[in-house]
């Protein structure tokens, strides 16, 4: 296409490029939250953005639903983010989950607690620090449901899991994540001479 | 608080119903778990204990703002598709990487929403015709022996012509010492010895740090964007390119991309000019 023809405002290509903006504007935020958790990095965050722009530009025809748009710029998203030598590389660092599992067992084996007041006092960096440092699969599921809002069919299509493991991976990621949260801030806790949470240091009494 | 004779140890009785927590709290299990969850919860102690846990964390991590975006990146995300789109015309469709999630199966046709539902029957005919002669001429054409085909066009050059597209349409910075680029991208650069250097900068392609060089030369502004071996080498059609004719061309619209190997890097030259011209250009450096 001519480069002039896009100075026209009523030609084809500038009414859909508008239209495509229209659509994509309003969620760069959310995406961009979302590769930044995801990436742990300003700027490759902003690099991820860019990429899956271009992307969803590029195949924007195949968008058939237009209330749609976000669940699958989510999906471009989710597929630059794979592509990206550096998550694979800091996601190989992450914390067995076998031993957040074995912590949160210890912990929910013993009886209530009072998670409530545990959770209700988390800032925003601890948890910032636990969602990076949760499992990708776990931390992809929990963000999309818990701070975005998709639903879990809407989950299953931005990540291609199954439903069922949707599920799971919700339920589990918000127990690893209490473990994660648990084990940062085992020694408050201990000071409040509240019930222990999962990685407190001993066996709960 | 568990009571006597509940369940309380191990996780095998419990898992199904742990996992399930979520789901139920959320409103998205199917009606004949919830009967049993529900049973499985009123004799259940730990089950109920993880059924607060998961409602706490679940309204934590809801009251999080969404932070708004670094200054200036909207403004850069649209100018760069604004570039991308005028250098090339990289119309919707060219691209069948980004087929992942709920994306439906590629269709040649424009939905008619994406030309504004308002317009009248011919206009949108109008605007199909003319998205089909688009379609048909505007994307890359055909080349000589170092050429490839669109559709497999490295996701690299289309990077770089993303990030060109966005550059040129704002102020450039003044370039900084060689090795100072050096060092940000961790191997050396070679920049052309006939062409004046205007700018550079450190960008990402593909996720990696390149060095990206403008230069005038016969009166166009250049761009080489220096990257490492591993990722110039990364595409087979490139590859097979590089083989054939020792470097690989591609147009869009009237932007060209001249691709070529260096001793230890791979160099990705684009301009306001057809391929052939740049192909000139780097043999003369």
């Amino acid at each position: 296409m001519p480069a002039s023809s896009l100075d026209d405002p009523e030609s084809p290509g500038r009414l859909i490029l508008h239209r495509f903006e229209a659509l994509a504007t309003p969620h760069l935020a959310s995406l961009h939250a979302f590769a930044r958790r995801r990436t742990g990095d300003a700027n490759d965050a902003d690099d991820a953005l860019q990429d899956t722009l271009a992307r969803a530009w590029l195949s924007f025809e195949q968008l058939r639903d237009p209330s749609a748009i976000r669940a699958w710029l989510f999906s471009v998203l989710r597929t630059v983010l794979a592509e990206r030598v550096r998550t694979r590389e800091r996601r190989a660092r992450l914390v067995p989950i076998t031993h957040l599992e074995n912590q949160y067992d210890e912990w929910a084996a013993s009886g209530p607690g009072e998670p409530d007041a545990f959770v209700q006092r988390i800032t925003r960096d601890e948890l910032r620090t636990a969602l990076e440092a949760l499992p990708e699969e776990f931390a992809v599921a929990v963000e999309l449901h818990d701070l975005h809002g998709f639903s879990y069919r809407e989950i299953a299509d931005i990540t291609g899991a199954p439903p069922g493991t949707v599920t799971s991976r919700i339920a589990r990621g918000r127990r690893l994540l209490v473990a994660l949260l648990g084990e940062a801030r085992s020694g408050e806790l201990a000071g409040d001479g509240q019930r222990p949470l999962p990685g407190m240091r001993g066996k709960p009494t | 608080m568990t009571t006597p004779g509940e369940p309380t140890e191990g996780r095998p009785e419990h898992a199904p119903f742990e996992d399930e927590l979520g789901a139920y709290l959320d409103g998205e299990l199917a009606g004949e778990r919830v009967s049993a969850l529900e049973a499985h919860l009123s004799g259940c102690g730990r089950c109920r204990t993880g059924l607060g846990l998961q409602r706490a964390m679940r309204e934590r991590l809801g009251a999080e703002p969404v932070p708004p975006l670094p200054p200036g990146l909207q403004a850069r995300l649209h100018t760069a598709l604004r570039g991308l789109s005028a250098s090339d015309a990289a119309q919707p469709g060219d691209d069948p990487r980004a087929s992942a999630g709920p994306v439906r199966p590629p269709s040649r046709r424009r939905p008619a929403w994406a030309l504004g539902l308002a317009w009248g029957g011919w206009a949108v005919a109008a605007v199909l015709a003319l998205l089909l002669v688009f379609a048909s001429t505007g994307s890359e054409r055909a080349r000589g022996s170092g050429s490839v085909a669109a559709s497999t066009r490295p996701q690299m050059v289309d990077a770089a012509l993303l990030d060109y597209g966005g550059r040129i349409a704002e102020e450039l910075p003044a370039p900084p010492a060689l090795e100072e680029l050096e060092a940000r991208v961790g191997f050396a650069i070679r920049p052309l010895p006939n062409a004046q250097l205007v700018s550079a900068w450190v960008t990402s392609l593909r996720g990696e740090a390149v060095a990206a060089l403008a230069y005038r030369a016969d009166r166009l502004l250049v761009v080489q964007y220096v990257v490492s071996s591993g990722l110039f080498f990364r595409n087979p059609a490139l590859r097979a390119a590089v083989d054939r004719a020792g470097h690989y061309v591609t147009e869009q619209g009237s932007t060209g991309v001249v691709c070529y190997p260096d001793e230890q890097s791979g160099t990705l030259l684009i301009g306001p000019a057809g391929a052939d011209a740049l192909l000139a250009l780097a043999s003369r450096n």
